[in-house]
């Protein structure tokens, strides 16, 4: 584990002089290692949170942590890990644990597509998809509330817009995304009784090496980009984000 | 009677749920699902007024409560044998509680409050119980009716209830036989003790009907 501890790396043209309503908390993300989950890695670092992020891919990772600010208040840790995983995610929170004692914010955010049709599709694509996509929302959220039924805490969960119509040529990732969408109503529910809040983000097109794996060729300057998906993540965990529930949040580009 | 005394639990849950017509013990149905026992649990386990909680349990399932207080992540709860009656098992559970005041409730009315609870506790009396109104007439016969009751005098008595330890215990020993009291006050004021009624809750109800549980889902809802 590379733990950059209080080394702060603060930047001139890094916002230090605005609120920082993480410190003191700690925010764990999956699928940190590239795209939307480093975007927010960035952005939850910036307002003082201190910041777990979990993938596979260490070099991905490390590049991500490189990005991140550091405060006096705040400590990152890059946990790599495969969250698909049943054991992989246990050790994921056991290391939370025994570094900060508990996280007070998860943020699900790994995410796998291979688009094809129907009749290419493999068994070994469908259930990456799902493993990825679902399962390890699924896993997370169930240590996370382990850890939180009685402290509470917040989780977010990146979906898509590709859950919430017909993607023909998706079909795997389109229906995790769907399950998503409704494993997430589901916790906000289920979860209320230990003051557990959860939320779906649901981005449109967003600028990432996931989304030109769907659309190549595609002018990602002219599409979502991830800070602003962070930038909502950042608002929903924050207190402001205490009287959103029980919706899917949707965040597109205007056309 | 000390007051800062962390509180023994008795929690009902040895029943078979004949009336639910269910195979699954009625203490084990879900709600929202979630089992009825595990909501009980879960409000009391926030408690920090109440200390150990003694499950009666039914024969033949104490994998089902153990596993259950595991993956809940349940610190409090013990299990104690239930008994072939209501009654004793409340007795049998007495043996075990250690402190000056003991709570009896059952795994079966899951929308009991803390606010409820510790009101209770603030009150000083050999027993103390939650009622509510009864809203509808009732009368006394069997095929002809043969006295009249005054429904503004009735209570419906509710659980958690809240007693003297060495109070029940006596009133446990001099009716032990036959065994078939439907609740614990009762026998308190057969012993001569005062029992204070409390206002309870209309919607701490007790889940023992299919129709009470298609109720209880509604109140789960509405929060």
């Amino acid at each position: 584990m590379k733990d950059r501890g209080t080394s702060a790396v603060v930047t001139g043209e890094e916002r230090v002089s605005e609120d920082r309503e993480g410190v003191g908390r700690v925010a764990v993300i999956t699928g940190a290692s590239r795209g939307i989950g480093r975007a927010i890695a960035v952005e939850l670092s910036r307002a003082g949170y201190s910041v777990v992020i979990a993938a596979r891919n260490v070099d991905d990772l490390t590049e991500t942590l490189n990005s991140m600010t550091s405060y006096p208040t705040s400590k990152h840790s890059l946990i790599p890990v495969d969250v698909r995983q049943e054991e992989g995610v246990r050790r994921l929170f056991a290391e939370v644990a025994a570094q900060y004692g508990y996280a007070d914010i998860l943020v699900n955010n790994a995410g796998y597509v291979d688009p094809v049709g129907i009749l290419e599709m493999t068994i070994e694509n469908w259930n990456q998809t799902l493993a990825t996509n679902l399962t390890s929302a699924f896993l997370c959220t169930r240590e996370f509330v382990r850890m939180n039924k009685r402290r509470g805490g917040k989780i977010v969960n990146i979906a898509s817009t590709a859950g919430l119509s017909a993607r023909p040529g998706w079909s795997g990732y389109a229906a995790s995304k769907a399950a998503l969408i409704n494993f997430s109503l589901t916790m906000s529910e289920e979860l209320k009784p230990y003051n557990i809040k959860v939320y779906c983000v649901a981005p449109g097109r967003t600028a990432t090496a996931l989304r030109a794996k769907l659309a190549p060729g595609e002018d990602q300057s002219q599409i979502l980009q991830p800070q602003a998906v962070a930038q909502l993540v950042r608002f929903l965990i924050s207190p402001g984000g205490d009287f959103i529930d029980q919706q899917v949040i949707v965040i597109r580009k205007p056309v | 009677m000390k007051q800062s005394q962390m509180l023994d639990c008795i929690v009902l849950a040895a029943g078979q749920g004949l009336r639910m017509r269910n195979s699954v013990p009625k203490q084990f149905l879900r709600l929202a699902g979630k089992p009825l026992i595990i909501h009980v649990l879960e409000t009391l386990e926030q408690l920090n007024e109440i200390g150990t909680v003694w499950v009666t349990y039914l024969a033949g399932y104490e994998t089902t409560y153990l596993q259950l207080f595991e993956q809940y992540g349940l610190r409090k709860p013990k299990l104690v044998p239930g008994g072939a009656t209501r009654q004793w098992s409340v007795y049998n559970a007495l043996q075990c509680v250690s402190s000056d005041r003991v709570v009896i409730h059952e795994a079966v009315r899951p929308f009991f409050s803390a606010d409820l609870l510790r009101s209770m506790l603030a009150l000083d009396a050999p027993a103390v119980v939650p009622t509510v109104p009864v809203p509808f007439t009732v009368s006394m016969g069997d095929t002809w009716m043969t006295a009249e009751l005054n429904r503004s005098m009735l209570h419906n008595i509710q659980l958690p209830q809240v007693f003297d330890t060495k109070v029940l215990r006596e009133a446990h020993e001099r009716f032990y036989m036959p065994g078939d009291a439907t609740e614990d006050s009762l026998l308190v004021f057969r012993l001569g003790k005062p029992v204070r009624f409390v206002p309870g809750l209309e919607y701490n109800i007790k889940i023992t009907t299919p129709l009470d549980l298609a109720l209880a889902e509604l109140i789960y809802r509405e929060g």
